[in-house]
Formats: structure tokens, sequence, C-alpha cells
């Protein structure tokens, strides 16, 4: 039903849009929404734009990717532990890179990405599948890149945003630049209470409306990035950033007592780097330092845990281009980490070295073909090296207009936890190994002037093997072994349209994935779950959205809808759908030529739905955020 | 100013448009019930076996199991129905006291108490992860604590907390005998000794690592079954005289990739039963611990073991990933199936009527 209202109003907008051609406005110039355009390869990539970034605000990286692309996030609630999934594949699946630098926790294989701070990053690309290939090794499912980006003018940015649920996020950002140097330095500091209503319907009378409870949330981090450009082919850089986490964990909605739980994550990222152009090609070095610590209190139970590590990561990319016949990247990657923990019985470590090759070139008029070889060699496990094939089919007759496919095998090594936690842990642990096909079809095009199209269908197949998974091996004992064997195939649509009519500029875009993830492989004869869908993956996942920007004026409306997921493997318990819609819009103002004030709001959940994305961990209903910025150039 | 008055228009539509709501349920829905048949009355309890089904950990879905002998039928998610609200978080174990029925709901924090048809007379709540409850007078029980770190003494009566004690770690199961209760403890190695007229600790008594099972038979010997850890060490069977608290014998076990547990006492026959993949039995006078299984648990996850005193068949459950729904196998005194049946998730104890 909501689906319906929300194509009702989408047309009217549309309507509305074409009405404007008969009116004669003062036309403002100012910057086209930059839609979305893949690079020339054989696989699927997204990138989220910098206004969407923007828009996003007091929020964090999971709820950026819900309402923008097509992989599915589980959430814990306002504020806890939220993991993604791309196309049905495990939280681990998916690597996460910062300016080039794997951050997922060694010891635990993910990231949780509500600790993420948005903030700190300019840019946000995903690469689904084989197209993860190029970063590192383990992205099953996929890749999420984030980054700083290099260009910057003089800047004071002071931002204050205040929400829902006693929500305060306060932001400074200063940009300078003095002759070869620039500096961007950021910090923030949010806060929430997170005590939203909800429905318990755990207790018997299903009308009681009861408040959260033990879910704040404090945050403060900073960022200092400095840039060096002795001359053009040369630039060095420097980022770091360090950001606290303190997290109260709430209790289940039907257990009596409040929780006693609290979690603190403290994180230090930092990266080195110099780009240097050489006569033929381009070089980068980068060298990296980052640490990570968790630590787990409850109070009831005096139960105390730290957990943390140390990394090192030193690259080294060359990539050489030959005007558009073909185009080669080496790279070089070197990680050591150390995972410290009570749960160890001494510290533990893993050294990987990770040299790759990826060619790309013209076979043909309208024929790319695209090579990329990856080996990883670990002094923890043996692996084989992962490939992929691919070829783009690009008609010169047809302008825009894409055909594509590749064909790659990887693999995902155990974590540190995995291998080593005491009681379970297992050394005998083999990689988990995936194979994956992908047939996609493309279409980019400006179809009138002002007006273009992008939409993008990817239909993919792969098989994972060895999948690690904890169970018991008899009654009592719980172990990691590589049991289980997956099956997933689907399909990802991506629109994007964007057009300039008299004054305004409209952008539209929608994502959709259709996920079948079947569990193949049963641990003994009474299993059920055979064949039957993983749990927390979605059959269907669509979102979408406009923007409407005239002059100084940009309203935005969007909507989300995720299908049934089962929580039971034999698929008899499920939580039901949910259809969320969110509704932002922001004015700008201009004065004396260098101020400018940004007024913005959002509503998030416009219909006040109940929803849970974890079982019994309930979701806020309609919540708020206004926020005020000052920008000085 | 035109734009303005469209989008107005076209937010008025929104709501309008969104009054007509189809309701859909918050939180877990389950797809189908297991079983088709209606509810079992509970006239004739003679004939009827409860079981406990945990749940998987926080995701608030342990459930009640009543299973009838005599007509071989089954009825999942009792106590919701009979009661129409949830059961809880993590159903850990039951026992019969005085005309009543105890549910201990690990993870909800809380004891549920039941009528003979299964309908909830209250709650004991404040109770910090219970385990095991074992009770000793009217009026006078003990619950074990997974985390807490303490030994309830409650009033299964008044369904009050009388007081706390303090002891260290996991507790987990309980024999009493002579005003004394024995309580083991899963990560110091020991039992402790409680004198149930003043609470206080009396005595401790060094056994294997985690000891999972505890029972008393008819000479007055406690038995103390021990899983030796994660391959910690190698498991253990320990007799000890509970009148002097000395130990009599040791058996150990030869493979350190053995995890016995769930040990049961039959006092017709003077055997105990116990869970080591598969179903292991053991006279009490024996000197030698068994080698071969009398139900084979390959191709399974035996994870519940349950006895009954009438009639002396084995249930035993298997909780097959700890995910999904799990499977009971009976067995007659010769060891052979008589029936199966499918439970609520990971099914853990039995409860026989008259024991």
């Amino acid at each position: 039903m909501k689906f319906v209202q929300f194509l009702v109003i989408f047309v009217c907008f549309a309507i509305n849009a074409n009405a404007q051609l008969k009116d004669t406005l003062n036309l403002q110039q100012f910057e086209i929404i930059k839609s979305r355009l893949p690079l020339n390869k054989s696989f699927k990539k997204t990138v989220i734009d910098s206004l969407q970034l923007r828009q996003v605000g007091g929020k964090n990286l999971s709820d950026l990717l819900q309402n923008y692309t097509p992989i599915f996030i589980k959430s814990y609630g306002q504020g806890g532990l939220a993991t993604p999934s791309f196309r049905g594949t495990g939280a681990a699946h998916t690597q996460i890179y910062w300016n080039g630098i794997r951050i997922n926790n060694p010891m635990l294989g993910m990231s949780d990405l509500s600790t993420l701070p948005i903030f700190f990053v300019d840019g946000v690309t995903l690469h689904h599948g084989a197209a993860s290939i190029i970063d590192g090794d383990g992205g099953l499912g996929g890749s999420i890149l984030l980054s700083n980006s290099t260009q910057h003018q003089n800047k004071l940015e002071i931002s204050q945003q205040l929400g829902s649920y006693n929500l305060s996020n306060s932001s400074v950002k200063t940009a300078y630049k003095w002759g070869k140097w620039s500096f961007v330095s950021s910090a923030f500091y949010k806060k929430a209470t997170n005590n939203f209503k909800y429905k318990n319907i755990a207790l018997p009378l299903d009308n009681i409306i009861a408040r959260q409870q033990n879910a704040a949330l404090k945050q403060g981090g900073g960022m200092q990035q400095i840039k060096f450009n002795p001359n053009k082919n040369n630039t060095f850089s420097l980022n770091v950033i360090a950001y606290r986490s303190d997290r109260q964990i709430p209790q289940l909605i039907n257990t009596i007592g409040l929780s006693t739980q609290k979690q603190r994550d403290e994180s230090l990222k930092s990266v080195l780097e110099w780009g240097k152009r050489l006569k033929k090609g381009n070089l980068i070095i980068r060298g990296a330092y980052l640490f990570d610590q968790i630590n787990y209190v409850d109070s009831l139970t005096h139960q105390y845990f730290n957990n943390r590590y140390h990394g090192i990561n030193n690259q080294l990319w060359y990539s050489y281009q030959k005007t558009n016949n073909w185009q080669l990247k080496l790279g070089y990657t070197t990680e050591y980490v150390v995972g410290k923990t009570k749960g160890y019985t001494q510290n533990r470590s893993r050294l990987q070295f990770s040299p790759v090759v990826d060619v790309e070139k013209k076979l043909a008029a309208n024929l790319l073909g695209n090579l990329t070889i990856r080996e990883v060699i670990s002094n923890q496990f043996t692996s084989k090296p992962i490939t992929s094939v691919g070829f783009t089919f690009m008609p010169q007759q047809l302008k825009g207009i894409q055909l594509k496919t590749n064909f790659s095998n990887h693999f995902h090594a155990p974590t540190l936890n995995d291998l080593y936690w005491k009681p379970g842990g297992n050394t005998n642990l083999i990689p988990e190994t995936g194979w994956n096909g992908e047939l996609g079809f493309e279409v980019n095009r400006t179809i009138a002037k002002n007006q273009k199209i992008y939409f993008e269908i990817t239909a993919f197949y792969s098989l994972i093997d060895n999948w690690i998974l904890w169970s018991p091996l008899s009654s009592s004992i719980w172990t990691a072994q590589n049991l289980k064997k997956v099956r997933n195939k689907g399909l990802e649509l991506a629109l994007n349209y964007t057009a300039k009519i008299k004054g305004y500029n409209i952008s539209l875009f929608s994502n959709y994935s259709f996920t079948k993830s079947t569990n193949q492989k049963g641990i003994n004869t009474s299993d059920n779950s055979v064949g039957k869908q993983l749990i927390y993956v979605p059959v269907h996942n669509l979102n979408a959205g406009i923007d409407v920007k005239r002059k100084n004026i940009l309203l935005s409306m969007g909507y989300r809808f995720t299908s049934d997921r089962y929580i039971s493997t034999d698929n008899n318990w499920y939580l039901p759908y949910n259809n969320l819609f969110w509704l932002s819009g922001s004015y700008k103002i201009k004065m004396y030529k260098t101020h400018q004030i940004n007024i913005a709001f959002r509503i998030d959940n416009l219909f006040n739905e109940q929803y849970q994305s974890i079982a019994w961990r309930p979701m806020p209903g309609r919540n708020f955020l206004v926020s005020l910025k000052y920008i000085f150039k | 100013m035109n734009s303005i008055k469209l989008i107005s228009w076209n937010l008025i539509f929104i709501f309008v448009l969104s009054s007509c709501e189809k309701k859909v349920g918050i939180g877990p829905q389950q797809k189908q019930t297991i079983d088709s048949i209606p509810t079992v009355s509970v006239d004739t309890t003679k004939n009827l076996v409860l079981i406990s089904n945990e749940g998987n950990f926080t995701f608030n879905n342990a459930s009640l199991t009543l299973y009838d002998k005599v007509n071989k039928t089954t009825n999942n998610g009792v106590f919701q129905t009979k009661n129409n609200t949830l059961l809880g978080d993590v159903f850990q174990s039951l026992k019969y006291i005085n005309n009543e029925l105890f549910l201990v709901i690990n993870n909800s924090n809380k004891i549920e108490i039941l009528d003979e048809q299964l309908l909830s007379k209250g709650q004991i709540n404040g109770l910090v992860s219970p385990r095991y409850i074992e009770n000793i007078s009217s009026g006078k029980s003990y619950v074990s604590s997974f985390k807490s770190g303490f030994l309830y003494e409650i009033n299964e009566n008044t369904q009050q907390i009388t007081t706390l004690i303090p002891l260290s770690g996991w507790t987990e199961k309980m024999i009493h005998f002579n005003k004394q209760l024995f309580v083991a403890n899963m990560d110091s190695s020991r039992l402790f000794v409680i004198n149930t007229d003043n609470n206080l600790i009396t005595d401790t008594i060094n056994v294997g690592k985690q000891p999972n099972s505890i029972i008393l038979d008819k000479n007055n010997h406690i038995w103390v079954l021990c899983d030796g850890g994660f391959k910690e060490e190698l498991p253990t069977l320990w007799e000890i005289d509970a009148t002097n608290r000395q130990i009599i014998k040791t058996l150990s076990f030869s493979d350190i990739n053995d995890s016995p547990s769930r040990m049961l006492y039959n006092s017709a026959t003077d055997k105990l039963l116990f869970l080591n993949a598969g179903v292991f039995e053991f006279y009490i006078s024996d000197n030698t611990l068994p080698t071969d299984p009398i139900i084979n648990g390959s191709n399974h996850l035996f994870y519940g073991l349950g006895l009954d005193p009438i009639t002396q068949e084995t249930y035993v459950s298997d909780a097959i990933d700890f995910v999904q729904s799990g499977n009971v196998f009976r067995y007659n005194t010769q060891n052979q199936l008589v029936d199966s049946f499918a439970t609520g998730i990971i099914p853990g104890d039995f409860l026989f009527f008259g024991e």
C-alpha cells in the first residue's frame, strides 16, 4: 500500500516538474547534482554522492547505506551495533577500507558501522562482488571504500544539530591553505539518550507503550589532514583520525530489569601517503598505523572485557594508462596485526603479504577485457590466488550502453577469534572459498537537454564453501568449524535520473536487490535448514528517493522497503517487512559573499512505523533532526 | 512560490493516503505451528511429559512442549497458548515442587510458576541468570546462578527471594542430603557444601573441571560428572560419600575430546545414564566406564536426556544446529526407537509427572 502511495507522489512530482517548463523564472547558475557514473569496467560499483552524504547529518554510515545503496544493514537499534551484508553474505565478508587501508577488526572480522564517524568521510564508494579484489582479499560480498577528498579551499564550518531523543551533534571543520601546504582539521561531539517510545510486544497487554532505557550514546573525535605539494609531480599527505564512543547497551524488551552493560570503543587510524607522478604512470606509497580497543563492562555481574588490536599496513601502488588502449595497476600490501584479549592464551598476530596485478585492455573495437590476479601469502593459512576475469561490451552505435560480465574466485581468511579464542578456537580452520559470476547491463545516456538517465541491472550467482560457523561439536562445546555451504543468487538494479529544468534541479534514484541466499549443506540428517533462506537476509530490499533543488532550497524525500527476514534457520520464524519514509530539506542563506548559513531539517520514519531490525530490539518511531551550519570561505 | 505550493500539496497528499494502512505484526512471527493438534488437557497428568525448549539466546523464543506418552501427541508452545504471553529467553530447567511447576528462565532473570493446568501463578523476579532449582522443604528452595556470583535462597510459596548467599562464579546443579546442600561450581572445579539451616559454607570438595551433573544414589553416595572443560582435562566421574564427604572413587574417561553431560540416576536399576555424543549407561557398582553407547549419537546432536521413572524409557533430544526447532527421540527399555517428535528450539530438560 505504501509503495503505491509513493509511486503516486513521485508521479505528482514528475508532473509538476514538467509544468514548470511554461514558467519563465530567473535562473541562477549552480551545480547540477552529480549523477552516479561507474568506471568503465566489468564490475558493479555504487558511488554515493557528496550531497547525499551531507544530508544524513547526525546519523551514521549505516543510515547512509540503508537509504542510498542496495546493501542490507542489520541494526541492533538506535546507536547500537550495525553490520553490512552484500548479496546475502555475512558481515565479515564485507571489507571496509579507509583511504585504501583495511579497517575491519581482525579479531572479529567485521566493522561496526555505527561507530564510524561519517563526519570524517568525504566520499563513499561500494565495490560489489569481484570488484573488491583490487582493494584486498576477503571481500566475498564486496567492499566499502571511505575516502577523504584531496581538494580543499580555505574554509571554516561550524555546525550544530539537535534531534529527537536528546540528540546533540556539534562539529567544526577548518581548511587552510598556506603556500604548498594545506591543512584540514575537524572535530565533533555527539550525544543522545535514545530513549525513544516503542510498543512493547513482549508484555501481555498489547497497547503498552514503553520507553527505551539504557541506550545512551556519547561520541567524540578529531581528524587532522596535512597535505604538502612541493611540485606538480609529488604529493605528501598525512591523515589521522581518533575517536571514542561510549555506549550503553539496552536490555531486550522482554527482560525485566535494567541493563547495566556498557561499551567503550576507541580508535586511532593514521595513514601517511606519498603520491608521485612518473614519466610513465603514477606511484603511491602508503604507511598506516591502526589501533582499536573495545571495553565492555557489566557492572551487575562484574564482567569486564578488553579486546584490542594494533595494525601496521604498508602499500605500494603503480598505475599506468596507455591512452585508451590498456591500463595497468600493480599493488603490493603488507599487513601486520596483533590482537590482545583475555580470550586468547597469548597475544595473537597475523602477517600477510599480498601482490596484485590488474590489467584492462581493449580487445576489439567494442570489447574491453579485464584481468585481476591477487596472491595472499600469510603465516596462518595457505590460500589459492584470487582471480577475476571480466569483459565489457560497448557497442559503438549505441552510445552509453554496456553489457558486462565477470567471473571470479575468492577467499576469506578465518578471523583471529575463529582461530585462537579459548574455548572453541580452531587452528585447523581453512579459509572460506567463493566463486562468483555476474552479468550486467547498463545504460548511461543523456536523453534530452539537461536530462540524464542511468540504469543498471546486474545478475549474480555465487557459491561460498567452508563458511565458518560456531557450532557445537557435542552438547556443550562450541567451536569454529568450516561447516556451511551457501548459494547466493539474485539481481541488483540501480536507477538514477537527473534533470535540470527551468531552474529546478531534480534527481531521482532507486536501488533494488533481490537475493536468494540458501543453505546447501545440512549438519545432520534431521537438519531442516537445507534449501532455506539464510537468517536475516531479506529477499527484497528496495530504496528510492527524490531531490528537488531550486535556487537555495532543497527538498528531498525517500522510501525504504525491506521484505520479511527469517530469524530461524528452518524459516519457521520471521520478522515482518518494513516500510520506512524519510523527508528532508535545507535552505542556504548567502551573506556578504564569503559567509553562508545552511538550515536543514530531516524527519526519519515519517509515518511512525513500529518495527524491528533484529528480533526483540525495538527501533525508534518518527524522529526529527534540525541543523544549523555556518560556513565562512 | 508556485513551487512551494505544489510541494506542500504533494505533502498533504502523502498524509491523506497514509491514513489507509494495513496492519502488520511487530517483532518475530511464526510461520506455522509445528503441530496442528488442539491443546491437550492436563487431567491425566501421569501420561504427560514436559520438555523445556531453551530458545535462542536473546531471541526471547523459549517455549514449553507437552507430550502425551499414551496417545503420542505433541503440543508445542503450550505456555503461550495457555497464558497468552511469551515465556521468555533461555528456558534452562524445570522442576515440580508441591503440585506446582517451576520454570527457570535463565536470560529473563525469572522463575515462572505454573499450576497443574499450566496456568501461570506468578513469577519470582530479581534473580540474575538463574539456572537450576532445588527444594529442601516447604518454603525453602535454592536457585543457582550463571553470572551473579550468588546462590539464592527462595521461598517458593510466597514467591520471594529470602536471601542471597555469596559464592563465587557459576553455580549449576545441586542435590541435598541431611540438611546439607551440595552445589556444583563450574569455574572452580569443586562442590560447595552449604548448611541449609544457616546458609553457611561448611566445606568444599575438589572434583574435576566443570562438574556439570550431580546425583545422589540409594546408598547416599554423591556422583559427580565433570566434562573436563574444552579439551583441557580428561573428563571424570566421581563417587563421594555424602555422610563423611570422602571421595570413594574417581574414574577417568580416555579421550580428551569427550564431553559427557546430563547424568541421570535410575533408582530402579541402580544405573547412571549420561550423554557423550551417544547415550551411555553405567552401573553404580561398575569399576570401569562404558565404551559403547546404548543409543548411538552419530548423525545427531544429542543435547538433553530424560528418564521416565515409571516406564524406564529414555528420551533424548537433538538440537540439530541450535538455531532451528529440535527433535526428541523416545526409546523403550530395549533401546528401540518408539517415537520421535519435533519440539521447540533447543530442547534440553525433561519433566515426568510423578517424579
